[in-house]
């Protein structure tokens, strides 16, 4: 068997064990996760399905001199837009699984050491990375295709076309992960870490000044004509993008239109295998560089006397919480992967802030205000829960294999847990509390409803950093290093589930405290507001005490009892 | 100092520790021996708390490692086989935690931290991240790391792997002396010459159960015909075929 066969081999095996491994699992939490996948796989259905048939019945709109159905310009960019969209998470995914495929697992040491040609190992890390990443494109795409599909009235051959032309939809930006991860690791051990850093900022101010006018020009106005919106969509749809070719070929396939299938289902195969090609090139070029530079890097001695204002910042703390914030702070700042994250989970933040007043300003008025009042809550909220599934959840599990380290001080295990829903709970309000509060402030909301959202926003950190560190607890990988995979198992998938249902049902208490005199005119309720507004709050904080109190419970006894 | 009292550990139905009765007194330099698999590992962990007994208990210092763990923990030191350390830490951060978990007295800190690094030659080392230290020199900072709260009893799990004989020496030689200042040691290695050196006692363990305990004399003793300690313990590990 040749070499490339031999690993894909391994991996196979590799793969069949992991899914094996499910059995081991318990049926509750397995059940949990699927039914939780489904829904939320329904819901972004019917937001798709919505959102097509709302295009659908647009009807026939003047462009110029021609008569056009507007649902037949839109619905192609709607497509794209989204296959865009993927794309660009795809390439971001996969070069930080890439990262990690490459540099940081072990079994690269022992194919390094075998005469096995880098291309075939790069062909084998490529189908790694594409594999892990499509998972999450095609759970996040197929409800879109599906829904275009049935308000198309598409034939059936739509689905094992777009099936057929997913593969190398995937392969082109996990090569193009790859790539940038091998580039990256090769470049970036030479650069000093300042430099870099300037480097980075320059870049980003630089694109930030460059794209601002477009970026203005493409913004939503209040009366935007057909026109305006085929200009603004266009721009997602350029011919030279592979994400057009995959919304092409799924468009063609609803006509059934086999020549225009066939053309863009062979650009796309082209342009993945010329793209798996060059990666095997920029491998024999750049992996054993990458691999020894990362391995000479010279080990940077710090002063022992940097950083010494957060243990005077914590001095009130009892001294193992002292220390154990230090630490989990120390490895947060010190974890590329970590912070990286968190800088593109921050920037991501930044722009809906700047981008609040863009709205068309019909937003302001007072009609809106109770729905813009809910949505500020539900966008800090889904933020909330963003920051404890991604960041906190894994902290538990990121203890270890060092873990011992821990028990064997003369602490008790749950201290570990209460200081990390400490930090937790400190840090998601002032993130999330910040947020609400500046959004509020900008939308001019009256300040009933601002106190009532931050109120909320403090319930909600509590309890979603109680889930997070409770689940985590449980349901801990002590043989993970990375994160991003401790947060993707069934434990994280759970937490995030769970941190959605409590969004919404802290969501829906907030409103129906807000709007009780809408609500109780509508389901007939006879309850005074002040009587109602107070039932709602008590809702909220009986479920944020649930939710609070029922995972940090499991989470204690579990890890109380687990041996090492 | 140390006390196992039918102490049992199973996992599903393998039996790792049968029925283990140890007493180590104050002081006392215990090498723990056995093959691959013979429960060496298990009974550390059980010693440290790491591990739940099925049956039997664990004693450090009087204290039950399971009813008292945080008194039990006071007094213990622990040196695991691999030195698993957050390598986001330097080494003086690492120790600094340590003293945190322990709890003890701010304005002692610094002097013992640069203490115990100076015991196991770590203290050009300190500043640096713990992912760049090599497998050995992480080695030595679990010892300098055991140390800083000046523990009562050690238990050290194959210490040797990825030291250079100097540190094995430097290492040896520390745990000798302070055995003479009262510590007590509980030593499990592969490495048999060593234990000759060192212990006052030897415990040889296999598929969970003692088979012999007592001096290096009374070990050697126990050969069928004169020989090393390798030969006794060959002797007596041998499998049935």
């Amino acid at each position: 068997m040749s070499a490339l066969g031999s690993i894909f081999a391994a991996q196979a095996r590799q793969l069949g064990h992991s899914i094996a491994s499910v059995r081991k699992e318990s049926t509750l939490k397995v059940a949990v996760v699927s039914l939780g996948m489904v829904f939320l796989w329904l819901i972004l259905f019917g937001i798709a399905w919505g959102m097509f048939r709302l295009v659908d019945r647009f009807g026939v709109e003047m462009l110029g001199d021609a008569a056009i159905a507007i649902s037949e310009v839109l619905m192609p960019r709607m497509l794209a837009i989204a296959a865009l969209v993927l794309q660009a998470m795809l390439v971001l995914s996969c070069g930080l699984l890439a990262s990690q495929s490459f540099f940081r697992s072990t079994e690269m040491r022992l194919l390094l050491g075998t005469p096995a040609p880098l291309r075939a190992i790069a062909a084998a890390k490529l189908s790694e990375v594409a594999f892990f990443g499509a998972w999450s494109a095609a759970y996040l795409g197929s409800p879109v295709l599906l829904a275009y599909g049935l308000v198309r009235h598409a034939p059936w051959t739509l689905y094992p076309l777009a099936l057929l032309a997913f593969i190398p939809f995937v392969v082109i930006p996990a090569a193009l992960g790859c790539m940038l991860a091998l580039v990256a690791a090769r470049l970036l051990p030479r650069l000093p870490r300042a430099g870099l850093l300037v480097a980075l900022a320059l870049v980003a101010v630089v694109a930030v000044l460059a794209l601002r006018p477009r970026l203005a020009e493409a913004r939503f106005r209040d009366s935007m004509d057909l026109a305006g919106l085929v200009q603004l969509t266009g721009r997602a749809h350029s011919p030279y993008l592979p994400s057009t070719w995959f919304a092409e070929a799924v468009v063609a396939a609803g006509r059934r239109d086999t020549r225009e299938v066939g053309f863009h289902l062979t650009m796309l195969a082209a342009n993945a295998a010329f793209a798996a090609w060059v990666l095997g090139g920029v491998a024999q070029a750049t992996l054993l560089g990458a691999w020894s530079a990362l391995a000479s890097t010279v080990p940077t001695r710090r002063s022992a006397r940097r950083g010494e204002w957060l243990p005077r910042l914590l001095a009130p703390l009892p001294a193992p919480w002292r220390w154990l914030t230090i630490k989990d702070a120390l490895q947060f700042a010190r974890d590329p992967a970590q912070w990286s994250q968190a800088a593109i989970f921050f920037g991501v933040l930044a722009l809906y802030v700047a981008n609040m007043r863009t709205g068309p300003r019909a937003f302001s008025a007072i009609m809106w205000q109770g729905w813009i009042t809910l949505l500020n809550t539900l966008a800090s909220l889904l933020v909330a829960a963003t920051l404890t599934t991604r960041f906190v959840f894994p902290l538990i599990s990121l203890e270890g294999r060092r873990f011992w380290l821990l028990s064997l001080a003369p602490v008790r295990r749950r201290t570990i847990i209460w200081q990390k829903l400490a930090l937790s709970t400190v840090v998601t309000f002032v993130v999330t509390g910040g947020l609400a509060l500046l959004s509020g402030l900008r939308l001019h909301l009256p300040p009933l409803s601002l106190a009532v959202a931050l109120l909320t926003v403090l319930a909600a950190s509590l309890a979603l950093s109680a889930l997070a560190v409770g689940l985590g607890a449980l349901y801990p990988n002590f043989r993970e290093e990375n994160p991003g995979r401790i947060v993707s198992g069934l434990g994280g998938t759970l937490c995030f589930i769970l941190s959605m249902l409590y969004v919404a049902l802290a969501a829906t208490a907030q409103t129906f405290a807000l709007r009780w005199a809408e609500v109780a005119r509508h389901w007939g309720v006879g309850w005074s507001t002040t009587r109602g507004v107070l039932a709602c709050l008590a809702a909220l904080v009986v479920l944020t005490a649930l939710t609070t109190w029922l995972p940090l419970r499991a989470g204690i006894r579990h890890l109380d009892r687990v041996e090492l | 100092m140390i006390r196992t009292e039918a102490l049992c550990k199973r996992f599903g139905e393998k039996v790792a520790v049968a029925e283990l009765d140890l007493a180590i007194p104050e002081g006392e330099f215990f090498c723990f021996l056995g093959p691959n698999g013979a429960g060496k590992t298990t009974t550390i962990k059980v010693l440290t708390g790491l591990l739940r007994p099925t049956s039997g208990r664990a004693l450090v210092g009087g204290h039950d490692v399971m009813r008292e763990p945080e008194a039990a923990k006071r007094l213990l030191g622990y040196v695991p086989d691999m030195p698993f350390l957050y390598d986001r830490l330097t080494g003086r951060e690492l120790l600094r935690l340590v003293a945190g978990l322990y709890d003890l007295s701010a304005s002692t800190v610094p002097a013992r931290i640069d203490a115990v690094l100076a015991d196991f030659e770590m203290t050009g080392l300190a500043d640096q991240l713990i992912g760049d230290l090599s497998h050995g020199m992480r080695q030595k900072l679990s010892f300098a790391a055991t140390f800083i709260h000046d523990p009562r009893v050690v238990v050290v799990d194959e210490p040797w792997v990825g030291l250079d004989p100097r540190s094995i020496h430097r290492v040896k030689t520390t745990l000798k002396e302070r055995t003479r200042q009262g510590l007590t040691v509980f030593m499990s290695t592969h490495t048999l010459s060593i234990a000759e050196e060192v212990a006052d006692r030897i415990g040889i363990i296999h598929q969970g159960k003692l088979l012999a305990l007592g001096s290096v004399t009374e070990i050697k003793g126990l050969a069928t015909r004169p020989g090393s300690l390798e030969d006794v313990f060959l002797e007596l590990t041998r499998e049935e075929e």
